[in-house]
């Protein structure tokens, strides 16, 4: 048989080995320590150079094949089609409640949209719409089974006081239905809604506190006050003593990425740290023109991801306290996984379920796939009034999105492994989605691939 | 763990080993990934219940199936 290196072997080097490099295969799932000369040998196609037994468990993994380039492009195609096709089956509904909020942080996405107005923002959902999303989610998907049970509340800010009434409307009738909920909210105005929590209403939440007082309360002030963590704090602690999940994000950049530490501590004071309900996560800020880089709001130039993953190990390297995740990509889950559990590798074939089962419904009766483009024109992929009607350009862009139709993605080794990237950054920077964002990827990758031999593969060796 | 000297393998499950017909039915089977009802859909890893959808490897809860699918991918988001 004429074997040829397939145009999907991920080689990484390892700082830390000097035995080994690791090889990933980017679409059999193949994980593997080769030896550094192996890897040569692999890299500069000198095949001749390779014993006929290692030859034959090269061809296993993958990482030699007698697919032509074109039949490899294929082949990941139908791998692709076939993951998107089951992600699409169960849809994920959200109620961005209203596009107004009581914050104005330096970094919102919805300062894209602002400029639509103030009576525009104001646009909170009524009753009537409520009960006609409701309808609109069985005429979406009649059969309930695959339906995600917790509906997402969203915004703008989904829990402000002046919301009370409508939110409490959307959560009995979800709860009546047998949803219950999840909300993205920044915390302020939660001691309102405390009658709601609980895991049969609203049973999960996510909340922002982007570093110690003084960097939260500049990078996030309320409308108002100009100290919002305190309350916010405040509230975290209520919401957990009900047992609530949290997720407590931290967007993270230059100006912020040292508080983090400082924050752990506080929260480790108060006892919160060990709290099973609490995880803490950071999530690098991005870069939109029009609101990052102001100096004057204390926000500087955001990191790039690889600077963003540095960071990161380079903190859990210097406190065991340092139980937070990192917006990885769920690369380093997905490699953990498949060598802890011996379980097929965990691709994706899309970045996120905007392409596949999200449906975001907001007040004025339209349609979104993806959060961060709520409110823009060109994004709306139906609409919900009076019929749902689904089907316009926007919704063949952002639905049919996956790593077989992107250009470049296809050909690239890592594709299902990332998923094509963020569509909506593209789209807030007014760049087709139909493109890649490849955001440092590979770099990243190796990144994570090192790390994970340093803390998880050394220790398997040695077993 | 093979050990071939040039060749540690660290993983045995490919999917190479699955014809793709083979590969479909599983994706309709469901759980897939993991031995934990998974539904294969937010990369939970169906045990601590953190979901890493879109990469945002943002652990939030994970409804019975690990089906939540929350999606807590949004950058720059937070209410």
């Amino acid at each position: 048989m004429i074997f040829r290196t397939s145009s999907y072997n991920i080689h990484i080097d390892l700082k830390n080995s000097d035995q080994y490099d690791l090889l990933i295969h980017g679409y059999t799932g193949a994980l593997d320590l080769v030896s550094k000369e192996l890897a040569m040998h692999l890299k500069t196609d000198k095949l001749d150079k390779i014993s006929a037994e290692t030859i034959n468990s090269l061809e296993k993994r993958g990482y030699l094949t007698e697919k032509s380039p074109d039949e490899e492009r294929t082949y990941i195609a139908k791998i692709a089609e076939i993951i998107h096709n089951k992600q699409k089956k169960k849809n994920h509904f959200l109620f961005a409640v209203t596009y107004d909020c009581n914050f104005r942080c330096v970094y919102c996405y919805l300062n894209e949209i602002s400029t639509q107005g103030k009576s525009w923002s104001k646009n909170t959902f009524a009753k009537e719409m409520v009960d006609r999303a409701y309808a609109a989610m069985l005429e979406i998907e009649p059969d309930l089974k695959n339906h995600d049970k917790t509906i997402t509340l969203y915004g703008g800010e989904p829990l402000l006081f002046e919301n009370y009434d409508i939110v409490k409307h959307i959560i009995d009738t979800g709860v009546e239905k047998g949803y219950n909920f999840f909300a993205i909210t920044n915390g302020y105005d939660l001691n309102y809604f405390k009658e709601f929590l609980g895991k049969e209403k609203l049973a999960s939440l996510q909340i922002t506190l982007d570093g110690m007082q003084d960097k939260h309360n500049s990078r996030r002030p309320h409308y108002k006050n100009t100290d919002s963590f305190d309350k916010i704090l405040s509230n975290i602690e209520m919401a957990l003593d009900k047992e609530i999940r949290i997720s407590l994000r931290i967007n993270t950049d230059g100006s912020n990425v040292d508080d983090i530490p400082d924050l752990l501590s506080l929260f480790k004071s108060k006892g919160l740290l060990e709290n099973p309900n609490l995880n803490i996560n950071t999530a690098l800020a991005q870069k939109y023109e029009s609101c990052i880089g102001d100096t004057e709001s204390g926000v500087k130039q955001t990191m790039d991801r690889p600077k963003y993953m540095d960071e990161y190990y380079k903190a859990k390297k210097e406190s065991n306290d340092y139980r937070v995740s990192c917006q990885d990509y769920g690369v380093t889950q997905t490699l953990q996984n498949a060598i802890k559990t011996d379980s097929l590798i965990n691709y994706k074939s899309t970045f996120c379920a905007a392409h596949a089962n999200m449906k975001i419904f907001d007040a004025l009766g339209d349609i979104y796939a993806c959060w961060d483009v709520i409110g823009m024109e060109d994004h709306k992929i139906g609409s919900y009034k009076e019929n749902v009607d689904l089907h316009n350009d926007a919704y063949d862009m952002w639905v049919t999105r996956n790593i077989s139709n992107i250009k470049s993605c296809s050909k690239c080794k890592y594709a299902l492994f990332c998923g094509g990237g963020c569509a909506g950054q593209l789209a807030l920077r007014g760049i087709e989605i139909t493109k890649s964002n490849c955001e440092n990827f590979p770099q990243v990758f190796s990144k994570i691939a090192n790390e994970i031999y340093d803390t998880e593969i050394v220790k398997k060796l040695n077993q | 763990m093979e050990n071939k000297k040039e060749l540690v393998s660290l993983n045995s499950k490919l999917y190479s080993s699955l014809s793709l017909e083979e590969l479909e039915e599983r994706m309709e089977l469901g759980c897939w990934y993991n031995a934990c009802g998974c539904d294969g859909m937010c990369n939970c890893d169906g045990q601590s219940g953190g979901t890493t959808c879109g990469g945002a490897n943002v652990p939030v809860t994970c409804s019975t199936q690990c089906g939540a699918n929350v999606p807590v991918c949004g950058y720059n988001t937070g209410g």
